[in-house]
């Protein structure tokens, strides 16, 4: 009897925090539903959506999860975890724009053996949504022979 | 209630539970050890058919070629060819090297050497090796399913692995794996924060237990990526998901019918993410290996206690941020190439200081040469080796050169072999006589490891020359590169001494096995060591401790001050 | 000592302070932290290099994930309140609390499983396209980790039957709720990520 009384002294649940906090997840819920009904442009609704996000992340683990008050080392645990997780976000992200920014269009048609007789008339096959590198400093839809994307530099 | 707070608890009496489904972590680590040697050898087995290939390619395998490979010949066909070194790495770093340094070690001795009664969960703990053997039975199951084993690398780089056979089963061995894994992990790290004995601060803890702990945090945060990355690419070959195929792929002249929009290069990010750290894990419990038998037959401290704990953490702190110069040339930005080179030249210095503290331990002591010392001392100058010829695959220039030849395949088989292997078989002589109560005879230790070191040195030495000759990793048939014929007697080399190295396992086998019965009897400390494993009886009962130690000291007290020669942690007074 | 022994050790019997089943329990979910980490990667780099990705409204239905929001955020608050009611030691109450928790997170599935089936009838499947790949995958695995947290809650409500007094009862409780909020916050982060940019 005596540890679990010892755990209810360690938490002394305060269940009126917790229906606050309920309260609160409710109305960012229905604010973030909201902000996409707004359908923002993409960078500006990450952001906001992520932060709306992370203020919710935030209270269910402060309150929720006790993480408000706890020990050294759940939170040097939690705080190396997050120093991994954002190298794994970022360098794989790097490595996704830079190689994005460095992209040569390819010919499509000269792959398949069929084409290839006509490899050479077929366009750079970079679909038209797709912004051209920015090298070449020419716009995206541009038709150019596959020969001339030779670029030096 | 079942639960009581007596150290002799009542431990299990059939035999299932004591010594099939034991939640016991010293019968725990032995079924580690026993399986993960096990699978060692069949890895082993599998290198030297391969070897044989590269020695003299397209030729049928002499004698035994015909019963292994009936319906070839006796030719390694370059399709098992491509399975065996799959396999190969496979076996040897996830069945083989991990769970023997890590699980069978760290179970058996790390409870022991904190002075506590067992794991924090023993139940998970049992759990962790049966998930183990069936996902390791699962992987080599795979070798006689359709298709055959895996065959695209133990890097399984799509698009390739989503189109070979054999990659399926290879995922879900490693899902199970994996999860063995963390589950482990999870254990070590409660295990070593919330069961060290009274006395027992974290900077009196042996080396060996901080080796364990920064591997198991490795573990911890560096397996699951590996497990999602798995996932995706299960969903590629079994969902019809693109996520590492990109559009217009054309395979054997028809296009791939598949949605397109995937990355390959996700794969390789999100594999060495943990193979990068998966590489400190092999080492790490090996330089705790030698710490302790280094400590021990020098009968002085080691030098730099805190500096070694300190390298070891940092080594794991860095492990995370250097894992693309395994990608060097995929094409990645100059810039991104730079950050790397970076991080992995600032690794190679806490390496290095490790290194330095256990050869400067050395100094001034009285040595004993113990089987167990002479490979503990053998570690040293390889790790050397293999820690040198790791510089210029990390340095982004000449890695374009050296990426893929064999000078990278002698690289990591020296810090591998020559280096935790080489350790493991330390440990092994070291802590035998604790698990078994009898000693390991000496004479065949000693066979063993002079013939081992020089054939270990024999295979990959010539490696290195051949890899700066321009010889590729993978290669099927060597000769069919042209200037590979100069270098192709160095295969034969490397080949012969693979074979010759099986051969001098053969004693280690038989002193291994006989010594369990017959080895010499020994008592609770054969080898005068201060550590805690050794303050109570070889094999140690049920619960370990007739009462919990209390610690007075740190952990390797030889020869300090005037007073006794060696004081052991657990003792209060010391009798001059 | 046998095995509940190890695992009986409260607060004050471990060297840290923090019994074995919370330390457990927190070291687990920073493995799920990398596991999940390395989906929402995955998604972004197949996202930024995708030339053309659809609006998360466009493909999928949010007034449906909204409600499953609601339903999983109402579930973390009740799990918290079956744990407060079993430190107050109320029988009734947290088996009450327990039991609308796990209804809530079958009906999460429930609703989940007709989102997937009007993907399926209008021919949506992972293979379709990358967008649904990752879809399915990420809301999938999450999936799972729902169905894992109900089958602990069923088994602990059966378990607390007989050992509402054990001295890891309360830990048990605690540890689920942690393990229930983290699959919460993994779809606080996953609804916006999918279905609202």
């Amino acid at each position: 009897m005596t540890s679990s009384n010892k755990a209810a002294a360690h938490h002394a649940p305060d269940v009126k925090m917790y229906f606050i906090i309920f309260g609160a997840l409710l109305v960012l819920t229905a604010a973030t539903v909201l902000v996409s009904y707004l359908e923002l442009p993409k960078m500006l609704g990450i952001t906001i959506g992520l932060m709306i996000a992370t203020v919710k992340a935030s209270l269910v683990a402060a309150f929720f999860m006790h993480l408000k008050g706890e020990r050294t080392l759940i939170y040097g645990f939690l705080g190396l975890t997050v120093f991994f997780m954002a190298v794994l976000f970022l360098l794989p992200i790097t490595d996704a724009v830079e190689t994005e920014k460095n992209r040569q269009p390819m010919a499509v048609g000269s792959v398949l053996p069929q084409a290839a007789g006509e490899a050479h008339h077929e366009e750079a096959a970079t679909p038209a949504a797709h912004e051209a590198p920015a090298e070449t400093k020419k716009p995206a839809k541009s038709k150019k022979p596959a020969g001339a994307k030779k670029s030096a530099h | 209630m079942t639960h009581h707070d007596s150290h002799h608890g009542h431990g299990p009496d059939d035999f299932i539970s004591k010594y099939v489904f034991s939640v016991d972590h010293k019968v725990i680590g032995l079924q580690y050890l026993i399986t993960s040697l096990l699978f060692l050898l069949f890895g082993f087995i599998l290198i030297m058919v391969l070897r044989w290939q590269l020695a003299y390619p397209d030729q049928p395998i002499p004698f035994i070629g015909n019963l292994i490979l009936g319906s070839t010949g006796g030719v390694v066909t370059p399709e098992l060819y491509n399975q065996l070194g799959a396999m190969h790495g496979t076996i040897m770093i996830f069945l083989g090297v991990v769970p023997l340094g890590v699980a069978a070690f760290g179970n058996y001795v790390l409870p022991l050497q904190i002075g506590a009664p067992d794991m924090a969960f023993p139940r998970l703990n049992m759990m962790s090796y049966w998930i183990y053997l069936p996902g390791g039975l699962l992987m080599l199951s795979s070798f006689i399913m359709p298709g055959g084993a895996a065959q695209s690398g133990w890097t399984s780089y799509p698009p390739l692995s989503i189109i070979n056979p054999g990659q399926t089963v290879w995922l879900l061995a490693m899902v199970l794996i994996i999860t063995s894994s963390l589950l482990g992990s999870i254990n070590f790290l409660v295990t070593t924060l919330n069961m060290r004995a009274e006395g027992m601060s974290l900077m009196r803890m042996p080396i060996f237990v901080w080796a364990q702990f920064v591997t198991a945090v490795l573990l911890l945060l560096a397996f699951p990526p590996l497990e999602a990355a798995s996932i995706l690419q299960l969903m590629d070959r079994v969902a019809g998901t693109s996520f590492y195929l990109p559009a217009g792929l054309v395979v054997n002249g028809e296009a791939l019918k598949v949605s397109g929009g995937g990355q390959p290069l996700l794969w390789q990010h999100l594999f060495w993410f943990l193979a990068h750290p998966e590489v400190y894990v092999l080492i790490l419990p090996a330089m705790g290996i030698c710490a302790e038998i280094i400590a021990n037959n020098t009968r002085k401290p080691l030098f730099g206690y805190k500096e070694l704990v300190g390298s070891m953490m940092f080594i794991g702190g860095m492990s995370f941020v250097v894992w693309a110069h395994h990608m060097f040339l995929s094409g990645m930005s100059a810039s991104l190439g730079n950050f790397f080179l970076v991080t992995t030249m600032i690794i190679s210095v806490p390496s290095v200081a490790v290194l330095t503290c256990l050869v400067y331990s050395l100094k001034g002591g009285s040595i004993r040469f113990t089987t167990a010392m002479l490979f503990a001392l053998a570690f040293l100058p390889m790790f050397g080796i293999g820690g040198l010829t790791g510089l210029p695959l990390g340095i982004t220039v000449t890695d374009i050169y050296l990426h893929d030849t064999y000078y990278v395949i002698g690289h990591f088989h020296y810090v591998v072999v020559t280096g935790s292997i080489i350790a493991l078989m330390a440990g092994v002589y070291h802590w035998f006589p604790k698990w078994f109560g009898r000693k390991m005879s000496e004479g065949l230790g000693k066979l063993h490891f002079w013939t081992t070191i020089v054939c270990m040195n024999g295979i990959f030495f010539p490696m290195f020359i051949t890899g700066l000759a321009g010889q590729q990793r993978r290669l099927y048939d060597p000769t069919a590169q042209l200037h590979n014929l100069t270098t192709q007697p160095l295969n034969v080399v490397s080949s012969v001494f693979a074979w010759l190295l099986f051969l001098a396992q053969l004693p280690f086998i038989w002193n291994f096995f006989r010594s369990i019965w017959h080895g010499e009897k020994v008592g609770d400390n054969p080898w005068e060591a201060t550590t805690l494993e050794w303050a109570c009886p070889s094999p140690p009962p049920h619960g370990n401790f007739e009462k919990p130690p209390k610690v007075y000291r740190g952990p390797y007290e030889y020869n300090v001050g005037k007073k006794a020669a060696w004081v052991p942690q657990h003792v209060a007074e010391v009798k001059a | 000592m046998s095995a509940t022994a190890t695992q009986a050790l409260g607060p004050s019997k471990t060297t840290t302070g923090i019994p074995n089943g919370k330390l457990g329990v927190w070291l687990f979910l920073t493995s799920e932290v990398m596991l999940f980490a390395t989906l929402f990667t995955s998604y972004i780099v197949l996202r930024m290099s995708a030339p053309s990705w659809p609006r998360g409204w466009e493909e999928l239905n949010v007034p449906l994930a909204a409600l499953n929001t609601v339903i999983l955020i109402t579930s973390s608050v009740t799990v918290v309140l079956a744990y407060a009611a079993a430190c107050e030691r109320d029988k009734a109450k947290f088996n009450a609390y327990l039991w609308i928790t796990i209804l809530l997170a079958c009906a999460f599935l429930v609703v989940k499983s007709f989102e997937y089936g009007h993907k399926f009838t209008h021919h949506h499947f992972p293979s379709t396209s990358i967008f649904f790949a990752v879809y399915f995958t990420t809301t999938g695995l999450h999936g799972l980790h729902v169905i894992l947290g109900i089958a602990y809650f069923a088994w602990l409500s059966y378990w607390a039957k007989d050992n509402w007094d054990h001295e890891l009862f309360v830990g048990r409780v605690e540890y689920g709720g942690l393990y229930w909020h983290f699959v919460d916050i993994v779809w606080i982060f996953l609804f916006p990520a999918l279905y609202l940019l």
